[in-house]
């Protein structure tokens, strides 16, 4: 039954959405004072409806025109939405599309404002050997950067710092927060750097790395009471019980290979980083079930002879390969790029629905949170975005709204508002 | 294996036999030696020159000369008699490249730069041991005559011709002054930062010769200046330039470049191994070329990875090296050979005669040809009558592996061991405690080897000196005795002792040679032509088409239009028709265009790709005087990329590390051609400034700290003083008379002139506004602000000084200038009437400029047609070339690119791209391309493992970094 709502169209680029009637909710922010960093989202008190729009599960699953109805944060029902509220917040989505939030993997979001801004940076650590770094400690909810990421439909981000060997371990964040406890999900992994085949400190960062991990190992499978006082042994453990993820990043494909043992040596499945050849170890990555991070689909072949082709069409080449891979920017402010390059991987044979999930469910999966984020499903978090177009394509890449947890962000940044500002300029 | 015959004579170091003329200007002290001055040289193969069939001769050496050569002459009674039965004389060598240190001393009053020292002279000084050994070294390679030149700086100097008899050095100087030698490379111990680049060394030789000329016109009244009065010296006396180079192909055509700029003749120079890839230019240049007998070695392939990573373009360059030879001789381009002192040299002059040179070539390139560089035809080079008695006296015809010189004579005087020498080969071992073994001896005076043959047990040493020897021999760890002994022609006979000190004697008897070891020719099908030579290029370069293509999505930018469907028809290089349904002549090839887009090559106004060897110079705030098309790199893997990504059109800047950098060069992306092919021709000139955190070296870390600019106030002190120093150079020569012509100053007045117009490097709006108004206050405008990424607060102001802007479309948060740079930039400035584009500054974001287009569609609502022209029509205005291209329009030059979909769809590829109507790029050819070249790879990289399984020299792999460069890398 349709609720006779009363058409509202919001100024400022937000998108036109509705309300019941004799109601006035404040939904996302006060736009009369754009701030620079804007305030969170407040959950809502009632339903949300996304009536009528394209639905892309991210699952894989093909996209189909669905409602979707939004209860305390969740998704309850993607389908015809027939239930009636006496209060409840309308989108009308017919002609948009619904995605999930996409999932920026290992980038310096929130741990870096400047690049060459030395105080800014929270991404380098002395020493070589730092599992026990915490990026999540470190997430700085006020960047000015994190809103513009955000406004292009990355809603969650696995943050880590970027040195040494072991750069530290990772936190999965939700990019809408005060705070970073706010904004931690779960402290998810363990980077590895592996150094490569020309590294001169190679030797003994792959000794540091096996005693390390010897150490692990032995505390892990020591069932008594005994513990490690060794910070650095004490944030690898949960590798080996399984509460963290351990990710490599290696590219080379001699380093592969000794990768390959190593994890075989130690019995760990970690997730691949990296691994721009991975392309001559398929079948091993294939029987081994390991899945793949893609760092960078816009990069130069690596060698000479590859084909101009051949870092665009490595994704297609890992899914028709049937092994599990995700796509990721490296940095910060370029994370924003994110589906665009998704974009670039559809245009050399992966199909849309494989480069979605490669950004949504399967990041979600790497990093744990699948059970609640990753994929527009009933049950999970309504954390997803409405685009008037394929946001996929720089052109219609349009997003009007969207929600993290239920709660409708704002889309608002500091670029925006720079942009209002200097666009009315009074130029006389 | 001594076998002439022993006159008992001593060779002193100090025999000075040449007396004959008249007595020689030095003292003289003791009792002096004097030796024969005739000898005859009898039952000897002789070939008098290269090319020149061996003949039994007898040859009369009289006072240093060659007096008399026939079948049979009449022997002097004072001669000498040297019978060389079997063995072979040739004309001695010339080695036109030896490389050999200045004094230690500089003339202080030369010029500014310690780089440049043209005026310096090698000095020879037989009390110089190190001097005396090379003079011998080459000797016992067979070198009578060499050129020495000097080793450091850009112009580093003179060099000497040597002979390599060991006299007083009176005598040994052939020629002093010779030849005067230069390279781009400043002394490693240089005081100076600049130059960092190459072009900065091209830029400081071009200034030195500049001064110099202004020199004799009268500067030498203003300053006296060794430097310059030295090098107008060498040019009356027309010294040829002998160059030296690194491993670019492209230094030759650089300097060929210089020659013809500043009428440099005879202009030689020392290859660095792959000028065979630019044949024809060096023919038309009359460079001569001197080329080292070191080619690259295989690469050793058992490191990890090497095979896979090793790029195309080294394999290449292995295969091609040792054939170059023999592709000048057919190309006629002059070479001679050099061999860097290095014994090996022989082993690689046999790869060019396997690789197709004819002996008498190779020879001649070691003989005649250095003889006729070093204008000493009429007495060096063959054996000729009244010619030096320069000769290299082998066992075997020169051009074997086993062959060994036994004597080189220099100037009438012999040289080589006189003392009998053990003979190689197999022997009979037989010793008073009776056993008798065949043995083999083996090396190289004074070490050898002794081997037992059958069985293989005994080993020993032997060491050969004064005649004698001494000797080990060792059966198992019980015998093993030693001895001493003399050496005779068929045997070496002695006596020793062993572990119990029992006296044993011994002899060893000649049987014969060592069964002849076969030496393995190193024979190779060179891989095909390709353009360039490096992975991606084309067998044959792309002709110009005569083509109609239908039916496609026409964006032809003229106007607002939206993109309709139409043909277009390219012939001659030029867009010749565009329509619906044109006709065209029959015999016009026809492509269907249907389901794709046709637009305008793309234009990417800020690149710094197929740059070579420094993108900054930037050691200096101001160096206008460099120039980015001296150093074009047309085989960079970046070219192919971007043509893969519908580029056409690149404008190369130099870096932006100083305030005022280089000239700008406009290149097309004509993948395959020279240097000077992938030039943009009757483009306005160009030059790059820079403003902000890179000039005043903010994130340098904290040791840049006092290099002037600091601040941007300090920027624009620069500026303003370095234009002052232009107009007040402009106004001196006005004035007329004697007018020092200075590269620096005449690039900044050619601003104040409108005649060169600037790109500057900037961020914020102060800087930006700064420049605009230093312009009105000097009358020249600021024709691009590039990056320029706070343009969007300012675009009224930009508009009205009509300044175009050329900025990223989302690139943000990399330093503290660009904290408020926002995507919408592109789209506002377009929007105020600033003439916009995007750039990549990056190799890797050049591929995909139309993706970069179209984001000005998502910030800010910018049409499909006004965002493509971000990357076409309008880079095209902003560097003053749009009557040529940047729109489909008829009579402009037909670049264009087929995409598979609206180019400024993410999805879409381009399809082809053609640059002058030439297809540069076509998808469909990537598969062949890509399977000829791994095949070609495979092919090589066994040839290379054969190589190494047949002992020819391997060398490491190491990895090439990857060529990448943007506004800020430094050289290190």
């Amino acid at each position: 039954m349709n609720i006779p709502v009363k058409r509202w169209n919001h100024s400022l680029q937000l998108p036109i959405y509705s309300i019941c009637v004799g109601l006035v909710i404040t939904i996302g922010i006060n736009l009369a004072r754009a701030q620079e960093i804007p305030s969170p989202g407040k959950a809502s008190p009632f339903p949300v409806i996304i009536r009528g729009a394209m639905v892309h599960p991210g699952n894989g699953d093909i996209a189909r025109i669905a409602d979707i109805l939004i209860i305390d944060g969740k998704i309850q029902k993607v389908g015809e939405v027939k239930e009636t509220y006496k209060q409840s917040t309308e989108i009308q989505g017919q002609g948009k599309h619904v995605y999930p939030g996409f999932i920026a993997l290992n980038t310096q979001l929130g741990l870096i404002e400047i690049e060459a801004a030395r105080p800014t940076q929270d991404t380098r650590e002395s020493g070589l050997i730092n599992p026990n770094l915490r990026a999540a400690v470190a997430y700085n909810t006020d960047s000015r950067v994190i809103p513009t990421v955000r406004s292009n439909g990355v809603l969650l981000a696995q943050v880590v710092g970027n040195s040494g060997v072991i750069n530290g371990s990772s936190a999965v964040m939700q990019l809408d927060a005060w705070n970073w406890e706010d904004a931690l999900i779960r402290e998810d992994g363990v980077f590895i750097n592996w150094p490569e085949v020309s590294s001169s400190s190679r030797k003994t960062s792959l000794q540091e790395l096996e005693s390390l991990f010897k150490d692990a190992r032995a505390y892990a499978t020591n069932q008594s009471a005994i513990s490690t006082e060794d910070l650095r042994v004490q944030s690898i453990l949960p590798i080996f019980t399984g509460h963290k993820k351990l990710f490599i990043e290696v590219n080379q494909y001699a380093a592969l290979l000794e990768v390959i043992a190593f994890i075989k040596r130690f019995q760990i499945q970690p997730v691949l980083v990296g691994v721009s050849d991975g392309y001559r170890i398929l079948d091993q990555l294939k029987s081994l079930g390991i899945p793949v991070i893609l760092t960078n689909v816009n990069r130069l072949p690596d060698r000479d002879i590859d084909s101009p082709e051949a870092p665009f069409k490595l994704p297609a080449i890992l899914d028709s390969s049937k092994i599990t891979f995700a796509l990721s920017i490296p940095g910060f402010w370029q994370v924003r790029n994110l589906a665009f390059t998704a974009g670039t991987a559809i245009g050399y044979g992966l199909s849309p629905e494989a480069a979605l999930k490669s950004i949504c469910l399967t990041p979600a999966k790497l990093c744990g949170i699948d059970n609640n984020y990753g994929s527009v499903e009933v049950g999970k978090s309504a954390t997803l975005l409405i685009c008037s177009g394929d946001v996929f394509n720089m052109a219609t890449s349009n997003i009007e709204t969207a929600f993290i947890d239920g709660r409708q962000i704002s889309l608002d940044n500091k670029q925006e508002q720079l942009y209002r500002k200097y666009r009315n300029k009074d130029t006389n | 294996m001594f076998q002439g015959v022993v006159i008992g004579m001593f060779w002193g170091v100090l025999d000075e036999s040449k007396i004959w003329a008249q007595l020689p200007t030095y003292p003289k002290e003791g009792i002096e030696r004097i030796p024969s001055q005739c000898h005859v040289l009898q039952n000897a193969w002789v070939v008098k020159e290269a090319g020149a069939a061996p003949q039994k001769m007898m040859v009369l050496i009289r006072k240093g000369k060659i007096e008399q050569l026939g079948a049979s002459i009449s022997i002097p009674p004072d001669a000498q008699i040297w019978n060389l039965e079997g063995k072979y004389i040739y004309p001695g060598l010339i080695d036109v490249y030896v490389e050999s240190s200045l004094p230690q001393e500089r003339n202080s009053e030369g010029s500014w730069h310690s780089s440049i020292h043209p005026e310096q002279e090698m000095l020879f000084d037989n009390h110089d041991t190190s001097w005396i050994k090379k003079l011998e070294s080459y000797r016992q390679l067979g070198f009578t005559t060499l050129l020495c030149v000097p080793k450091e700086g850009i112009l580093r100097g003179t060099g000497m011709i040597l002979q390599t008899g060991e006299r007083n050095h009176q005598e040994i100087i052939v020629k002093p002054k010779a030849v005067l030698g230069a390279s781009f490379q400043k002394e490693k111990q240089s005081k100076e930062a600049y130059p960092s680049s190459l072009m900065g060394s091209i830029a400081l030789i071009r200034q030195t010769l500049l001064d110099a000329n202004w020199y004799q016109k009268g500067g030498n009244n203003l300053e006296y200046n060794a430097s310059l009065s030295a090098l107008n010296d060498h040019t009356r006396l027309h010294l040829p330039w002998v160059w030296d180079t690194d491993s670019s192909s492209l230094d030759v055509l650089r300097i060929a470049a210089l020659a013809n700029e500043f009428s440099l003749s005879p202009v030689w120079v020392k290859g660095g191994g792959r000028e065979w890839e630019w044949i024809p230019q060096i023919k038309n240049s009359g460079i001569q070329l001197i080329v080292p007998l070191a080619f690259p070695p295989a690469p050793d392939l058992t490191t990890p990875d090497a095979a896979t990573d090793i790029q195309l373009s080294q394999l290449r360059n292995w295969a091609y090296a040792p054939s170059s030879p023999y592709l000048f001789h057919q190309a006629q381009v002059p070479f001679t050979f050099s061999s860097l002192g290095k014994s090996s040299y022989k082993e690689e002059l046999l790869r060019t005669i396997d690789r197709g040179l004819s002996e008498k070539d190779a020879l001649a390139a070691l003989t005649l040809t250095p003889a006729a560089w070093l204008n000493l035809s009429d007495r060096k080079g063959k054996i000729e009558l009244g010619f030096d008695a320069d000769l290299m006296i082998c066992d075997q015809p020169f051009f074997s592996k086993e062959t060994k010189i036994i004597y080189t004579w220099v100037n009438g005087q012999p040289y080589g061991n006189l003392l009998p020498q053990p003979r190689v080969g197999k022997y009979l071992l037989k010793t008073s405690i009776g056993d008798v073994d065949s043995v083999l001896l083996e090396g190289e005076r004074p070490n050898y080897n002794l081997t037992q043959l059958a069985p293989r047990k005994g080993k020993g040493s032997l060491y050969s000196q004064g005649g004698g020897f001494n000797l080990t021999w060792q059966e198992d760890s019980l015998k093993y005795w030693l001895g001493n002994g003399g050496i005779y022609s068929d045997s070496l006979i002695g006596s020793g002792e062993d572990l119990s000190q029992t006296r044993i004697s011994f002899s060893l008897i000649y049987v014969g040679p060592k069964a002849i070891s076969t030496r393995k020719p190193d024979t190779l099908t060179l891989p095909t032509q390709r353009f360039p030579s490096c992975a991606w290029g084309t067998p044959q370069l792309p002709q110009t088409e005569d083509l109609v293509i239908r039916d496609a999505f026409l964006w032809t930018l003229q106007d607002s239009a939206s993109p309709s469907i139409g043909d277009v028809w390219i012939k001659n290089g030029i867009i010749q028709a565009l329509g619906t349904q044109l006709t065209v002549p029959s015999q016009t090839q026809e492509l269907s265009g249907k389901g794709f887009h046709l637009t305008p090559g793309l234009i990417d106004e800020h690149s710094h790709i197929a740059i070579d060897r420094g993108v900054n110079e930037g050691t200096q705030a101001v160096t206008s005087e460099v120039r980015i098309g001296d150093v074009l790199l047309p085989d960079d893997i970046h070219i192919y990329h971007q043509l893969a990504g519908g580029v056409t059109t690149s404008q190369l800047l130099h870096g932006s590390a100083n305030p005022i950098g280089g000239q700008s060069a406009l290149i097309k992306l004509r993948w395959g051609e020279t240097p000077d092919g992938l030039r943009f021709s009757g483009a306005p000139p160009f030059i790059k400034f820079a403003l902000g955190e890179n000039v005043k070296q903010s994130n340098w870390g904290d040791s840049h700290t006092t290099r002037y600019p600091q601040s941007r106030p300090g920027v624009e002190q620069i500026l303003r003083e370095s234009f002052r120093r232009a107009a007040a150079y402009k106004e001196a020569e006005k004035k007329g008379g004697l007018f020092r012509k200075d590269l620096e100053l005449d690039a900044l007045s050619e601003i104040l002139f409108g005649k060169r117009k600037i790109t500057c490097h900037s961020y914020v709006q102060s800087e930006i506004v700064m420049l605009m108004r230093l312009g009105d206050s000097l009358g020249f405008k600021v024709n691009t602000f590039t990056h320029v990424l706070e343009g969007y607060k300012i675009a009224d102001k930009l508009k009205a000084h009509g300044a175009a802007a050329s900025t990223f479309s989302d690139w943000w948060a990399y330093k503290y200038e660009v904290i408020d740079a926002i995507p919408h930039n592109g789209t506002l400035l377009s929007q105020a009437g600033v003439i916009t584009g995007f750039n990549s500054d990056d190799a890797e974001m050049g591929r995909r400029l139309n993706q970069e287009a179209a984001k000005a569609i998502k910030y800010g609502g910018l049409t499909p047609v006004e965002a493509l022209k971000l990357v076409t029509l309008n880079p095209a205005r902003m560097l003053g070339i749009e009557a040529w291209v940047g729109s489909l329009t008829v009579g402009k030059h037909a670049d264009l690119v087929l995409w598979s979909d609206n180019p400024l769809s993410v999805y879409a590829k381009a399809d082809k791209t053609w640059i002058d109507g030439k297809r540069y790029f076509d998808r469909s050819k990537i598969q062949s391309l890509s399977e000829n070249q791994l095949n070609e790879k495979k092919y090589l990289l066994q040839k290379a493992l054969q190589a190494a399984a047949l002992g020819f020299k391997t060398t490491p792999y190491t990895q090439v970094p990857p060529h990448e460069y943007t506004c800020e890398t430094l050289e290190p």
